[in-house]
């Protein structure tokens, strides 16, 4: 058998992530991922944009939709897909627009790369956010919108993952679910995580070999200059 | 395994340009008003569509 082609890779991980919701999520959708030169976008299928969503109940009543698209493309080694962004929202189904939203974007640079869009009202932030326009309006540039502010979580390495955002939906905003629905959670976030720390290891080499030694391993470094990854330290 | 849909560089321009034709706006012109104020439901649409459009034509915003 040869290698998996990248658009096959593509389509493992959009079944995974079907996998993901379908364990937590009652109702109709289709997970595709929608391919064009190396570049992939994994949602839910849908003629038009309010049909790419997966429908969120409450006691059986269709109250919201939740809106997921994953971005992945080639990582720097030319080798490996990579998310480069990813949009998770709940949308009200009596306006379509959205009510939360949690985004990721790696090429972010003065907004927070992970963070929360809270599209709510709350009068004593506007008031501030209207006086710092008055000064500072090349940084407050909607001050009577808090959906605009980015709310930062963890950058690339500490985000919170999809079935983060799922736990939320249920635990948090008491959202219809499968009977199975922690278990499939647990495994994704188990999962995730693994793979978020073996990035962080390779990007913080030195800082893991400390850590192994203190645990009675013994290490040999490899020959040659190592750097760090300073994205995990040092971008927000 | 999911399905991958291909889709060609013809079908996301005139795609891209059928959504801003409807909004009367350019492109630089749509992330202007993204920037500057709130989005009705029909924008939110076309601002999740373009982006997709823009990240699979290499040409992120």
């Amino acid at each position: 058998m040869g290698e998996e082609t990248l658009g096959e890779k593509s389509a493992a991980f959009a079944q995974e992530l079907d996998d993901t919701i379908r364990g937590v999520l009652p109702g109709q959708f289709q997970i595709v991922s929608v391919a064009f030169e190396g570049r992939y976008v994994v949602r839910p299928a849908g003629a038009s944009v309010r049909e790419q969503r997966v429908p969120l109940f409450v006691g059986g009543e269709h109250l919201a939709d939740f809106g997921v698209q994953i971005y992945l493309g080639l990582d720097s080694s030319g080798k490996y897909l990579k998310a480069w962004k990813s949009n998770l929202a709940v949308h009200s189904v009596l306006d379509r627009t959205p009510l939360v939203r949690q985004e990721f974007d790696a090429q972010m640079t003065t907004s927070p790369m992970a963070h929360w869009h809270i599209h709510a009202d709350r009068g004593a932030l506007s008031h501030l956010l209207a006086r710092a326009h008055e000064l500072r309006a090349d940084v407050v540039r909607k001050p009577h919108d808090i959906s605009s502010l980015h709310f930062p979580v963890g950058g690339e390495r500490f985000r919170p993952c999809v079935e983060d955002f799922l736990e939320f939906l249920v635990r948090e905003c008491g959202v219809d679910h499968q009977e199975q629905w922690e278990a499939t959670l647990v495994e994704g976030r188990r999962q995730w995580r693994r793979r978020q720390f073996r990035s962080t290891v390779r990007d913080l080499q030195d800082e893991a070999a400390d850590v192994l030694e203190k645990h009675g391993w013994k290490l040999t470094p490899p020959d040659g200059d190592r750097a760090e990854g300073q994205g995990v330290l040092n971008r927000w | 395994m999911a399905p991958v849909i291909e889709v060609t560089r013809d079908s996301l321009v005139s795609r891209r340009d059928e959504i801003l034709s409807r909004l009367e706006l350019t492109e630089s012109e749509f992330w202007e008003m993204k920037a500057t104020r709130t989005l009705s439901s029909e924008e939110w649409e076309a601002k999740e569509e373009l982006e997709e459009i823009d990240f699979l034509l290499g040409e992120p915003k």
